[in-house]
């Protein structure tokens, strides 16, 4: 078989964030009753379930650490690597820093896909370290009943800029700088019905490096920011509203989509994710009494 | 009720749907709108307001969708 033929996404279960865990048993994994080290160095740590960890270097910058690795959620491992790259990263902008460097998570299910595939998840992942302006510096990689690639990527901030996840104010106006829709393209590859060039729309989207947030990091009055992934939106705006003591209102209306979405969702291309999330915190959003639990919830 | 558009649905589906190295949310003053916009059309972004920040609402749901 050479490298053409491999469809990456028959070797996962899950598809990109939507391997992530949870809300509600990540909760209970996270839980622990033994008595933490206190740092007072670090300015954020996982209790406010923000995009990273932050901590203070002592002359008004703070490093910021995260990581994330999942899935195929594309065929073509090039852009595998590209886009479990740009996903990493964006953790450090969401957070208003820059990237310094990446160190890379790879698992490979060796006897069923060969080196030679892999070595393109690498250099998806080089390339977008590139675009980013960062050196992919290192690495560790383990034999895996599924392919798996991520970035653990340091960055740093000045801390007059940290973006947090709270912090968000009454009044405050909320943006979204990417097309809601993910998820359903992603599925629609999976069942082989997705177009050309929607495919291509989805690839090019996850791709593109959120660096407007660290660009936007010096303006005074952005009060919070925070990328939004495996959660989805409604799920990622409750941590803001949580962390941040507000309630927040969404309108329909004004939600970007990708394009032709309608086409797959009829099509049942309805990821996973999407029920998790649902039953995680579905019942704190309002207006979801009529929801149509076939659209929201079954895939099948 | 259940005549709802396609559209409204799909946005609602939209809301818990897994993003993939999906977008960032910004949560903006209105002090620093101009600014904002300013930068964000210079960076090729054409964004409108998905909505805002209210006061705590004790007892009921957490995010009102409009």
């Amino acid at each position: 078989m050479t490298s053409e033929d491999i469809k990456l996404t028959e070797f996962s279960h899950g598809a990109g964030c939507g391997c992530k865990i949870s809300p509600k048993l990540l909760k209970e994994i996270l839980g622990t009753k033994l008595e933490s080290f206190v740092d007072s160095n670090l300015l954020v740590g996982h209790e406010s379930s923000d995009d990273a960890a932050v901590y203070d270097l002592g002359d008004g910058r703070a490093l910021i650490s995260t990581t994330d690795f999942f899935m195929p959620i594309v065929d073509d491992p090039f852009d595998f690597g590209m886009i479990a790259g740009s996903n990493a990263l964006s953790d450090v902008y969401a957070m208003g820093g820059r990237p310094l460097m990446a160190i890379s998570i790879f698992g490979w299910p060796i006897n069923t896909l060969s080196a030679n595939v892999g070595a393109k998840v690498i250099d998806g992942g080089r390339e977008i370290c590139k675009h980013a302006g960062i050196t992919l510096a290192g690495g560790h990689s383990i034999d895996s009943p599924e392919p798996i690639f991520g970035l653990s990527v340091s960055g740093i901030v000045e801390i007059e800029n940290l973006k947090r996840n709270i912090g968000a104010k009454v009044n405050d106006t909320l943006f979204l700088t990417k097309p809601l829709g993910i998820g359903v393209l992603s599925t629609a590859q999976k069942k082989k019905i997705v177009s050309a060039a929607d495919h291509a729309t989805a690839v090019k989207q996850m791709c593109s490096l959120n660096d407007i947030g660290y660009k936007l990091a010096s303006i005074k009055g952005i009060n919070a920011v925070t990328d939004v992934t495996g959660f989805g939106l409604a799920g990622h705006l409750l941590e803001v509203c949580r962390g941040s003591n507000t309630s927040a209102e969404i309108y329909f209306d004004a939600l970007p989509l990708l394009p032709n979405i309608l086409k797959y969702i009829q099509n049942d291309c309805v990821p996973g994710g999407t029920l998790r999330n649902f039953d995680s915190y579905g019942k704190q959003i309002s207006s979801l009494s009529d929801l149509e639990r076939s659209i929201v919830c079954d895939p099948n | 009720m259940e005549n709802r558009s396609a559209a409204y649905q799909i946005s609602k589906d939209q809301l818990f749907a897994t993003q993939t190295s999906g977008g960032l949310l910004i949560s903006v003053s209105n002090i620093a709108l101009g600014e904002f916009e300013k930068l964000m059309k210079l960076n090729g972004l054409d964004l409108n307001p998905i909505g805002k920040i209210t006061n705590k609402k004790i007892g009921s749901e957490t995010i009102v969708v409009k």
